[in-house]
Order: structure tokens, then sequence, then C-alpha cells
């Protein structure tokens, strides 16, 4: 889940629904850049090295 | 370009609700444009179209290639009289043509589809439209929607000079260049009958685009470098669309020597010029239910049978819109010693066409954001938000409190669980946040089980799949808040855009 959602319970239904709290729009573009998967690759990568330095 | 897809896409409806927001800049407005000038005739998908949402199958028409057959010939005599007998001064023979229609080359089909037309009437003069497209797979049917009227031409025999003392024999008709009915000495083998029959080309000319589609056929000025919200619902539900024209069939009389004039009379005339039993469609643009001149389908009030809302399938329209008409028979002079009977068959039909919707094929194709990968070169840049898609449902955007389940009167997006609360379904589709753009979360369908943890989560299997880079834009949608950067004034101060 997402860190900008929370939990709010919908007024109708009682149900819990997350709402968002953070940015809600994106862009599609021609920017160049990595494909979204390749992405978290990358972050994965910084985290597997800050574990790395963190041992 | 970046895209989200849908692999499975959203189930077959024939209700649907779908709202989004979405932000066009005018740099991709103007390379729709460079885009659609480039294509030339070769009109691929979604020439000259930004697309912020497509779905279904991509079907191919055909293009109609018309030839001129000789189907005939006719010989052109001009005889003389001296008193006793005729004797031929010269003869020629002409062939004469008819048009044949054939199936050509494949033509693309648009799929169904949101987006933004794009055009450049004249220089320097940009205008963006809202577009919506709802692609059907069946095809419907008609008659005497299209037809054409072959000719068949008989020999023509012209009386020249006359000598002698008895006059050959006489003929009456009007003579459009005197303006009045003339009498004047013709061969006895005349008059020059000139007839056309019918043929029905329905069968060729209605399916050349494709199965049948609804959409958007008016004017809805999206302007750049802003935020908008759609709010767009259809109803496919409510059973066979039929459309009718008109039949009339004219004749004029034979004139009489002193005759002023020679009028043409009505023997019978056939009125529908109507759709029936239309099928709807509801758009609100930003938080502004559209009530254009024409309505949705920007034929009513010219077209009998629509209302604001109303849409049909084109060759509905065609329908209701053609008249068929014919002069039974016109005795004129085609020339000074040759009188033209001009005939024609009066059995073709009335324009008729029936459409019957079935559920728009959607399930089993790829549901792309912007576009599907098929499409990809069509893809420009955009900002999008908020999207959620409800099969099953309608919704009557003239109701604004309705509306405010989507907007609210700030001009902002309202929580998405007050549009499900509104239509007491679960979206198909719903794209909250830009977290979940980003990762193609579809929090729409219910959640299932996190396999390790249990808590819930959204389903993986109504997943979307991002490719390339998508990334959160700031400010968020909203009517009259920020928009953000606009680029360079140069082509926009002279849009037409509101």
């Amino acid at each position: 889940m997402p860190d900008d959602l929370r939990y709010f319970e919908n007024p109708y239904t009682g149900l819990l629904k997350e709402y968002h709290t953070g940015g809600l729009a994106v862009h599609f573009g021609a920017a160049a850049g990595p494909p979204i998967d390749t992405v978290s690759a990358v972050r994965l990568t910084r985290k597997s090295h800050e574990l790395s330095n963190a041992s | 370009m970046s895209y989200l897809t849908l692999p499975d896409g959203i189930p077959d409806f024939t209700k649907a609700v779908i709202s989004m927001w979405f932000r066009v800049p005018l740099s991709s407005i103007n390379a729709a444009i460079a885009q659609a000038a480039a294509d030339g005739d070769t009109a691929p998908r979604l020439s000259g179209i930004i697309p912020l949402l497509t779905f279904g199958p991509l079907y191919e028409g055909y293009k109609i290639v018309d030839s001129y057959v000789v189907s005939g010939s006719y010989t052109e005599t001009i005889k003389s009289f001296d008193g006793s007998s005729y004797h031929v001064v010269s003869s020629n023979t002409f062939p004469y043509s008819n048009r044949a229609y054939s199936v050509g080359a494949a033509t693309e089909v648009n799929p169904s589809f949101i987006g933004v037309f794009c055009h450049e009437y004249e220089e320097g003069v940009v205008t963006a439209e809202l577009g919506v497209r709802i692609q059907m797979s069946n095809f419907g049917s008609g008659s005497w929607l299209y037809m054409e009227q072959p000719v068949t031409i008989g020999n023509k025999v012209t009386l020249g000079t006359v000598t002698g003392e008895t006059s050959p024999p006489q003929d009456t008709a009007w003579d459009y260049a005197l303006n009045a009915c003339f009498r004047d000495g013709v061969t006895p083998d005349g008059p020059w009958n000139v007839s056309h029959g019918e043929v029905d080309t329905t069968g060729i000319f209605a399916p050349k685009d494709g199965p049948d589609a609804f959409v958007l056929g008016n004017s809805i000025a999206v302007a750049p470098d802003k935020w908008h919200h759609a709010l767009i619902s259809v109803d496919l539900s409510r059973g066979e669309i039929t459309a009718s024209g008109q039949k009339t069939i004219f004749d004029y009389p034979d004139c009489s020597l002193g005759d002023s004039s020679f009028n043409r009379v009505i023997v019978s005339d056939e009125i529908v010029l109507a759709v029936s039993n239309p099928a709807k469609m509801w758009i609100a643009f930003d938080d502004v239910n559209f009530v254009g001149d024409g309505g949705i389908s920007g034929r009513a009030p010219f077209t009998g049978g629509l209302g604001n809302n109303d849409v049909a399938p084109e060759n509905a329209y065609q329908a209701a819109t053609g008249a068929n008409s014919t002069d039974m028979h016109m005795k004129t002079w085609a020339n000074t010693g040759c009188v033209e009977m001009w005939t024609n068959t009066t059995t073709f039909g009335m324009p008729q066409y029936e459409y019957d919707p079935t559920p728009v094929p959607a399930y089993g194709h790829v549901l792309g954001i912007p576009a599907v990968p098929d499409l990809l070169d069509r893809i420009h840049p955009v900002e999008m938000a908020e999207l959620q898609i409800f099969t099953g449902v309608t919704l009557d955007t003239s109701d604004t409190a309705k509306r405010r389940a989507f907007i609210d009167a700030d001009g902002k997006p309202v929580n998405p669980a007050d549009a499900e609360a509104l239509l007491g379904k679960k979206p198909d589709v719903l794209l909250h946040g830009s977290g979940n753009w980003i990762h193609g979360n579809n929090t729409g369908p219910p959640d299932v089980p996190d396999p390790i943890t249990g808590n819930p989560i959204p389903d993986p299997a109504k997943a979307l799949t991002p490719t390339g880079k998508i990334v959160a834009y700031t400010p968020d949608p909203s009517l009259g808040g920020d928009q953000g950067p606009s680029p360079s004034l140069s082509r926009s101060q002279a849009a037409t855009c509101q």
C-alpha cells in the first residue's frame, strides 16, 4: 500500500476504504527514463546498498 | 511513451459511467496536429487525436473503389427530310458508362476511446475538442441508404434540315431554351429515350467503416494546459434503434402549347426523417452538463427523434436525413428536332437502417491509458488523475447532485467512495492517487487478502501494468486552482480553445 494512503470509513457502506492524502495526478510523457520496473530495481539496489552499509 | 494496460480489459457492457481528470499540454496538441498532417491520407487510427483511454478491438474497414464501366452504347443520327423521305446526314455511336463499386484496401477503425481531437483549420489557429467513441462489434442493416441510378440511353435521332412542302411529324414538349411549351418537327423514330434504373448500394457502403459506433458528435472545447474533468455515461441497453428517411416521387406532366410554366408535381411523398429509440449518452465537462446546439449527436434538432442526449450510429443518422427521390418522367426538347423522354423507375425504397446494440466489446481486449501498446505511436504527453470506470450503471450528468459524487462545487475531485455509494457498485477501474497510478494499482474491484499478511490488498489480477516512465505531477487537478506551467503562448494566443 503506498504511503500516501490512509483508511477512512465509507459513510454509505460502513466499509473501510483507502483515502488518498498525497498527490493525485501523474504525467504520461515522452521524457526519457527507465521503465517503472527498472526504477523499482534501482530502488531495491539502493536499499540493498544501505543494508550492506548497515551491516 | 509511457502507458498503463489492463490486459483483460473491463467487462463487456451496455451501460457505463467514466470519470476522469486530464490535462493536455499545448505542445501535445501541436504534436498531434503535426502527426495528422504527416499521416496524410493514410488515416491511421487516432490520427490527430490525443488518446486518454482506449479499449476494445481494433477493427478494420475498407475503402470503396468506384470505377466507370461501359454498360452500353447508343447511336446519334441526324436525318434530313425532303418532303417525302428521310436521309441520313450523319450517324455516330457513343458508348456510355455507369459506376460500379468494389471493396478496396483495408482501412483502420478507431477503437473505443476518450481523447482530444486536435485541429489546425487555419495557420496558427489551434483547436482541441473532446472526443468520445464507443466502438461496437456488430453491424446494423439497412436498405436504400445508399443507391445508384444506372442510366440506359436509347438511340437518338434528330431531324435536321427540312425541305419540300410536306411537313414531317411533329411533337410537343417543354423547351428550356425558349422557356415555353414548343411544337416542332421530329423524325418518326423519335423520341430519344433516356431512363434510369436503381441499385441499392447500402450493402457495400454502410459497413465500410467497420461495425457501428456511437460517438460524441458535437464540439466541446478543451483548453490546453488546464485541468479538465470529464464525466461520461452511456446507455446502449434500450434495444433496437431504427431510422427512416424520405421517399418522394415527382413527375412532370407533359406540357400543352400556351403553358407558361413547366412545373414538377409530387406524386407521392413518404416522410419519416427520424431516428426511433436512440441510445443515450451524457457528458458533463468541467462540471457543466453538455447541452449543445445539436446535442450530444450534433444532429438534433436537425434530425427527427433526437434529443440532447440521444445518439445513434452514423448510418442511422444518414438514414434519418436521407431523401431518395426521382422524377417519373419528363418530356423536353433535347435539341431542335429531337424530343427527349426522360423516365425513371420508382421501385426503390426509402432510406432505412436498423441497429440492435450488443454489449460493447471490452473484455478480453487490452485497455490502455492513454492508449494500448498497438497505438503506442499515438500517445502524447498528458497528465491524468482520478480515473473511475463503472460498468452496468448510468448517470444523468444534468443532475448536479449526482455530479457532486465526482467533483465538488469548488471544482475539485471528491472522495471516490462517493461515486461508489451513488452508483451502488464498485468501479471496475479506480486509479486514485499518483502512487496507485504509477504502480498500476487498481483499487476499484474488491480487495483480496494478501497471501502473506492476510491484510486486504488490491486484487493483483485486476492490476494494470505500467510501462515507461509514469511520474507524479503537481498541481493536483482542479478547475479553478493552480493549473501548472503553461508553455509558450506563441500559438495558444490564437487558439480558439476556451
